[in-house]
């Protein structure tokens, strides 16, 4: 899976149709439109890039294209938060974050020795 | 013209002051740290954010008493004393001077390395308040306690205190389902007492004025303060939730369930003490009060009046250093 980025208002909007409706050409999403208006070309253009960052696949469909959602919105919502939460992780301390607890793979044994320190005090008590 | 070879000039000598500053303080924080390991850990946090702020302290301090002078005599505020140093160097934006091209090559470097430091600075908070933002948008705000915590889907195991003006606690569903409900409790317990005592705004304190220090040098120092603002938050949980054991076991648990996750592994984290912070907790070595971040701030303002105060010794001082060069 690429990295995925996250979604900005137009994108979040036309991936909100494309989740609701299925297979939409661009004409449809421009017809979905209420309130504010975008034209069809930048609907057009905003599908195209939304192609090009693997979020929609699409299919020709006569002179149109006929786009689809590669991720469900749950899947979509799920792999974008694992992986900012990964970023935030490796970010940690960089600029002034406080995680409760950092860990690595040499911990595995001094956790299981700290776990029976902290048995051993509550036997005592 | 002359203005820029002013700023250069000024430039170079907070360069020269906080690198310099930064390199003493990280070998003194080497050559003391079993003396400090003995301090309660507030107090210890306190002495580290102090010692982090120091060279940039100085480094603005200096080269404000160095650069006052002639900034003042500029606005008719303080006699024109240039004719009384013309025998060597003379940091002045009134006349000109022909100043060596070694001064203004050192400046240049000095500038462009303060401003990588600044720039690399910049680029990681704004990527990371960007993907903060984007995060929360897919959390959901919950504000039973004092401070509001945002709860995320998706499996990397966060808890974490985020925000200087909006404080909050990042909190993973993945983590909270996979511990107890008492260790759940000392852990926000923990996140909160980072809250109390304002640690995200010395955190990005100590981070802004590293840029005025020497690269990488002052990160023994931010890590050593790092260590005391967690054991002084495993103190406050403590006694919040009313066991250390349970603070212990709640570090544990939450240590345990991210060693099972490989993939963050990857990122290289640091082990960050827990045998030491488990260990402090079992024992029941208390915390003590110190003076917290507001009281370490105002002796910091006093430290640096009372360095401006002695500005003509210090002025006189850096020209003939800059004479030097």
């Amino acid at each position: 899976m690429a990295r995925l980025e996250p979604l900005g208002v137009l994108e979040a909007w036309v991936m909100d149709v494309v989740w609701r409706k299925g297979s939409v050409t661009a004409r449809d999403v421009t017809e979905a439109q209420r309130g504010r208006r975008r034209a069809y070309t930048t609907i057009m253009t905003t599908m195209d890039r939304l192609h090009r960052k693997g979020l929609l696949s699409r299919t020709k469909d006569g002179l149109a294209w006929l786009y689809a959602a590669k991720l469900g919105r749950d899947d979509f919502e799920r792999n974008l938060a694992d992986q900012l939460a990964s970023e935030i992780v490796a970010s940690h301390g960089e600029v002034g974050l406080a995680a409760f607890v950092d860990a690595t793979a040499k911990d595995a044994e001094l956790l299981e020795r700290l776990a029976e320190l902290v048995e051993a005090r509550r036997d005592e008590k | 013209m002359r203005a820029l070879q002013f700023f250069v000039e000024c430039v170079l000598i907070a360069t020269i002051v906080g690198m310099g500053v930064s390199i003493g303080v990280a070998l003194i924080e080497r050559v003391t740290r079993r003396w400090t390991d003995r301090f309660a850990p507030s107090r210890r946090s306190d002495l580290f954010f102090v010692a982090a702020l120091l060279p940039a302290m100085c480094a603005i301090a200096v080269t404000t008493a160095a650069a006052g002078p002639s900034l003042l005599a500029l606005f008719d505020l303080h006699h024109d004393h240039c004719g009384t140093h013309l025998h060597h160097a003379h940091l002045c934006l009134l006349h000109d001077f022909d100043i060596p091209a070694l001064r203004i090559g050192l400046g240049v470097a000095a500038l462009t390395v303060l401003a990588l430091q600044a720039i690399r600075f910049g680029v990681a908070l704004f990527a990371q308040q960007r993907t903060l933002s984007a995060l929360e948008a897919l959390g959901r705000e919950s504000g039973d306690g004092r401070f509001s915590i945002v709860r995320l889907p998706g499996e990397p195991r966060l808890c974490h205190a985020v925000g200087v003006h909006r404080r909050r606690v990042l909190l993973s569903d993945s983590l909270a389902h996979a511990i107890s409900e008492c260790e759940l409790k000392a852990a926000l317990a923990h996140e909160e007492a980072h809250h109390d005592r304002w640690d995200g705004l010395a955190a990005l304190l100590l981070r802004t004025s590293a840029i005025l220090s020497a690269p990488y040098v002052m990160r023994s120092v931010i890590a050593a303060h790092r260590v005391a603002i967690e054991e002084a938050a495993d103190s406050r949980a403590a006694r919040i939730v009313g066991s250390p054991r349970l603070v212990a076991e709640a570090i544990l648990a939450v240590a345990r369930v991210q060693v099972l996750r490989p993939d963050l592994l990857q990122h290289g984290i640091t082990s960050g003490d827990i045998e030491r912070r488990v260990t402090r907790l079992l024992d029941g070595a208390d915390d003590r009060p110190s003076v917290g971040l507001f009281g370490v701030a105002s002796v910091c303002l006093f430290a640096s009046m009372f360095i401006l105060l002695g500005a003509h010794p210090i002025h006189h001082a850096v020209e003939s250093l800059l004479h030097l060069i």
